[in-house]
C-alpha cells in the first residue's frame, strides 16, 4: 500500500516545483508592484512592516506621482514617461492578439480542413511550404516586410502589426488543425453527404463543432504568440498611441535608472491579460482534449 | 421500397479493378446480402449504389429510373456505417433528427418521425444522450435508427454488425430480421461473416475478385454450390474439398481421392452425367455428411484421427486419410475416441458428394 502514499507526495513536490517555476516571477513581479522601491530594495524592511501601496498603479493610470518621489531630493526620471502608455498599449495589444486569433482560426480552420480532407494539384508543395515558413530567421523578413506594410500604408497602425502576427501563427494553426481534421474518419462525413450535407456544411456542422477544443487551443496560441512578439511590433508601430505592450515594456526595462516598483507594476498589468485568458479557455481546452483522446 | 438494377457496373481504382462487370437485379422489399472475402468488391459495389464511389461504367437503376448521376441524398436510400458513424457532438435525437433538418423538414414532423423510430427501436430513453455516452449495441440500434426516420426506398448495411460482441451480434441478427418484416423495404447487406449471410438473407450475391461467383437463396448456394469457391466459403466448419480421379469399379463409376493409392468411392447413380474416365476432379463433401465410426462398416474409408475439437453438443474431428493431402474435418454428434492416431471409418454417401472439375466449376 506504499506506493498509494508515496505517490500524491512525489505528485505533490512535482507540481510545487513547476508552479514556482511559472509562478514565482509573477508573484515576485506582484510583490514588487505593491512595495515602493526602498522597501523593494532594502533588506530590512517588507511588505509586513510597510504595508501595501498602490501608488505605481495609480501613477500608470492616472499619471499622480508616487508621494516617496515628490520629496525633496528624489530622482524625478526614475519614473519614466513610459509606463504612462502601459495602459493604452495593453488595449492596443489586447486588439492586435485578438483580431490576429480570430484571423487565425477564420482563416486556419477552412484551410487545414482542405488540406486534410480534399485532394488537389499542388497539395504536398503548397504544406510543406506553409509549415516550413517559421524557419525563416525574423530578422531576415523584417525590412522586406516594413516595405510590403510601407507601400500598403500600414505603418504606425495597428492592422499592419495584426496582418504579420496573423501570418506568423498561421502555419501552426493550419499544421494543428489539420492533424485533427485528417483523423476524424471519413465516414463521418460520407454519413454527412447522405445527409444531404455539402462541403460547406459539412465543414461547419459536423468539423468545426468536433474541431472546437483544438481551436480554442490554436486559437490561445495565436493570441500569445501575437501578445508576446516584439521584433515586428516595434518595427511596424509607429507613435504611441499604436504601440503594442511588448514594446512599451522594452522600452521602460531599457531606461537603466527605471524605478523597480514601476517596472514591476508595468509587467504584472501585462500578464493580467494573459491569466484571465487562461483561467477562460484552457479548463475548455484541456477538457475538450481529454475527452477527445478517449476513443468514443 | 423500391428495386435496384446494376448493369455491368466497373469501377477500377488505378490499375486495380475492384468491380467488374456486375449485373444484379434486386427485387422490391427484397434483403439481400452480398458476401465475399475481404478486397472482394462488396463495400466498393454498395458504395457505389450508395453514391460515395462514381460508377466507371455500367447503369444504376433505383425504382427503374437511372441514378448514376444522382446525389446520394437524392437517390432515396440510407446507410448504416461499419463505425455507425454518429455525430458525437450531437444527441441520440440530434443524429436521428439531422439528415431531415437538413432537407428542409419542419420541426414537428421531424420530432414525430424521430419519435416513430425512436419507438421502433427501442432507444426512447436514450434520446438526449449523446453517442460516447451509448454502449457498442446502443450504437448500432441508433444508427439503424438514424437511417429508419429518413423512410429510404433501399437500406444499404455496411458490415454493420462486425463491431459487436458474439453475443449481440446473434441478438442484432434477429433485430435485422424483424425489421426487414416490420418495415418492408429493400435491403442491401455487406458482410463478409457466412452466418449473416445464411442467417438474414434471402437471396445471397457471392463476391469474389469483383465478380458475382453466384446468387440464389442460402440453402440453395448451400446444397449445390457452382464452383469450389463458393462451396468452400459457405458451411461452418468449411467443406472437405480434395483432388480425385474418375475411375471404375466393377464398370460402376467411381473416384479415388487423392494420390494413386488413395481410396476409391464408388458413385454410381449419383455420377454426374458429364463425367469422364480419368477426369481431374475436385471433390467436396461437408463435415456433416460424413459418418464416423470406431468400427469397419462394409465400404468404409480408413483414416486416422488427428485432433478433435469437442464443443459440447458436438465435435469436430481433423482425420487424416492415407493419401489424400488435406486433413478431412468431420462433424459428429456421436462420442468420438480422441486419442492421436486412433484408426476410425468414414463413411460418405455418394449423394451428399460435390464433383468439381479440376478448375473449380461444378460437374
Amino acid at each position: 500500500m506504499s506506493w498509494r502514499r508515496r505517490r500524491p507526495m512525489s505528485t505533490f513536490l512535482i507540481s510545487a516545483l513547476i508552479f514556482a517555476f511559472a509562478g514565482g516571477p509573477v508573484l515576485l513581479a506582484l510583490y514588487g508592484s505593491v512595495v515602493p522601491d526602498r522597501v523593494l530594495l532594502s533588506p530590512e524592511r517588507s511588505v509586513f512592516s510597510e504595508g501595501i501601496s498602490l501608488e505605481n498603479y495609480r501613477y500608470i493610470f492616472t499619471g499622480q506621482l508616487p508621494a516617496s518621489y515628490e520629496v525633496e531630493g528624489a530622482q524625478r526620471s526614475m519614473i519614466s514617461e513610459a509606463a504612462r502608455q502601459v495602459p493604452r498599449s495593453l488595449w492596443n495589444s489586447a486588439r492586435i492578439a485578438a483580431a490576429a486569433m480570430v484571423l487565425n482560426i477564420v482563416l486556419g480552420a477552412p484551410a487545414a480542413y482542405f488540406f486534410a480532407r480534399y485532394a488537389f494539384p499542388g497539395k504536398r508543395m503548397s504544406f510543406m511550404f506553409i509549415i516550413l515558413s517559421p524557419l525563416v530567421p525574423t530578422a531576415a523578413l523584417v525590412v522586406p516586410v516594413y516595405l510590403i506594410m510601407q507601400q500598403l500604408g500600414l505603418i504606425g497602425s495597428v492592422w499592419g502589426i495584426i496582418l504579420v502576427h496573423t501570418a506568423q501563427a498561421l502555419p501552426f494553426t493550419v499544421l494543428i488543425l489539420s492533424v485533427f481534421f485528417r483523423r476524424l474518419p471519413a465516414e463521418l462525413f460520407e454519413a454527412a453527404i447522405l445527409d444531404r450535407c455539402n462541403a460547406f456544411q459539412s465543414f461547419v456542422r459536423i468539423a468545426l463543432p468536433l474541431a472546437l477544443p483544438s481551436i480554442g487551443a490554436t486559437g490561445l496560441f495565436a493570441f500569445m504568440l501575437s501578445y508576446s512578439e516584439y521584433m515586428f511590433a516595434l518595427v511596424l508601430s509607429g507613435e504611441a498611441s499604436s504601440r503594442p505592450v511588448s514594446v512599451v515594456m522594452a522600452a521602460l526595462a531599457r531606461n537603466t535608472d527605471v524605478s523597480w516598483s514601476l517596472l514591476n507594476t508595468g509587467i504584472f498589468i501585462a500578464i493580467i491579460p494573459t491569466l484571465i485568458l487562461v483561467v477562460l479557455v484552457w479548463r475548455f481546452v484541456v477538457e475538450g482534449l481529454v475527452s477527445g483522446s478517449v476513443k468514443g | 421500397m423500391a428495386p435496384v438494377g446494376m448493369r455491368g457496373l466497373r469501377k477500377a481504382y488505378g490499375n486495380v479493378e475492384a468491380v467488374r462487370d456486375i449485373s444484379l437485379e434486386i427485387e422490391n422489399r427484397e434483403f439481400v446480402v452480398l458476401v465475399g472475402p475481404s478486397g472482394c468488391g462488396k463495400s466498393t459495389l454498395l458504395r457505389m449504389i450508395a453514391g460515395l464511389e462514381d460508377i466507371d461504367a455500367g447503369e444504376l437503376t433505383i425504382a427503374g429510373k437511372r441514378v448514376n448521376e444522382v446525389h446520394p441524398a437524392d437517390r432515396g436510400l440510407a446507410m448504416v456505417f461499419q463505425s455507425y458513424a454518429l455525430y458525437p457532438h450531437m444527441s441520440v435525437a440530434e443524429n436521428l433528427a439531422f439528415g431531415l433538418k437538413m432537407s428542409g423538414m419542419g420541426r414537428d414532423e421531424i420530432e414525430s418521425k424521430v419519435q416513430k423510430a425512436a419507438g421502433i427501436l427501442q432507444i426512447g430513453e436514450l434520446l438526449k444522450r449523446r453517442p460516447r455516452e451509448l454502449s457498442g449495441g446502443q450504437r448500432q440500434r441508433v444508427a439503424i435508427g438514424r437511417a429508419i426516420v429518413r423512410e429510404p426506398e433501399v437500406f444499404l448495411f455496411d458490415e454493420p454488425l462486425s463491431n459487436l460482441d458474439a453475443d449481440l451480434r446473434a441478438q442484432m441478427r434477429v433485430e435485422l430480421a424483424r425489421l426487414h418484416g416490420e418495415l418492408q423495404s429493400t435491403m442491401i447487406y455487406v458482410t463478409h461473416d457466412q452466418v449473416e449471410a445464411m442467417t438474414l438473407a434471402q437471396r445471397i450475391v457471392v463476391l469474389n475478385g469483383g465478380r458475382i461467383e453466384q446468387q440464389g437463396a442460402p440453402l440453395e448456394l448451400y446444397e449445390r454450390p457452382v464452383n469450389t469457391f463458393v462451396a468452400g466459403f459457405l458451411g461452418q466448419p468449411k467443406m472437405n474439398l480434395v483432388q480425385a480421379i474418375a475411375t471404375t469399379i466393377d464398370g460402376q463409376p467411381a473416384l479415388r481421392l487423392g494420390a494413386d493409392s488413395g481410396p476409391m468411392i464408388t458413385i454410381g447413380g449419383a455420377a454426374p452425367a458429364a463425367l469422364r474416365a480419368d477426369q481431374e476432379l475436385v471433390v467436396g463433401v461437408r463435415p456433416d455428411a460424413v459418418q464416423l465410426s470406431a468400427t469397419k462398416t462394409g465400404h468404409a474409408i480408413p483414416a486416422a484421427l488427428e485432433l478433435v475439437e469437442r464443443l459440447g453438443s458436438d465435435a469436430i474431428a481433423h482425420v487424416r486419410i492415407e493419401g489424400v493431402d488435406p486433413m478431412i474435418t468431420v462433424e459428429t454428434r456421436e462420442p468420438v475416441p480422441t486419442e492421436r492416431g486412433t484408426p476410425v471409418w468414414l463413411e460418405i454417401d455418394a449423394a451428399d458428394l460435390h464433383v468439381f472439375r479440376s478448375d473449380g466449376e461444378r460437374l
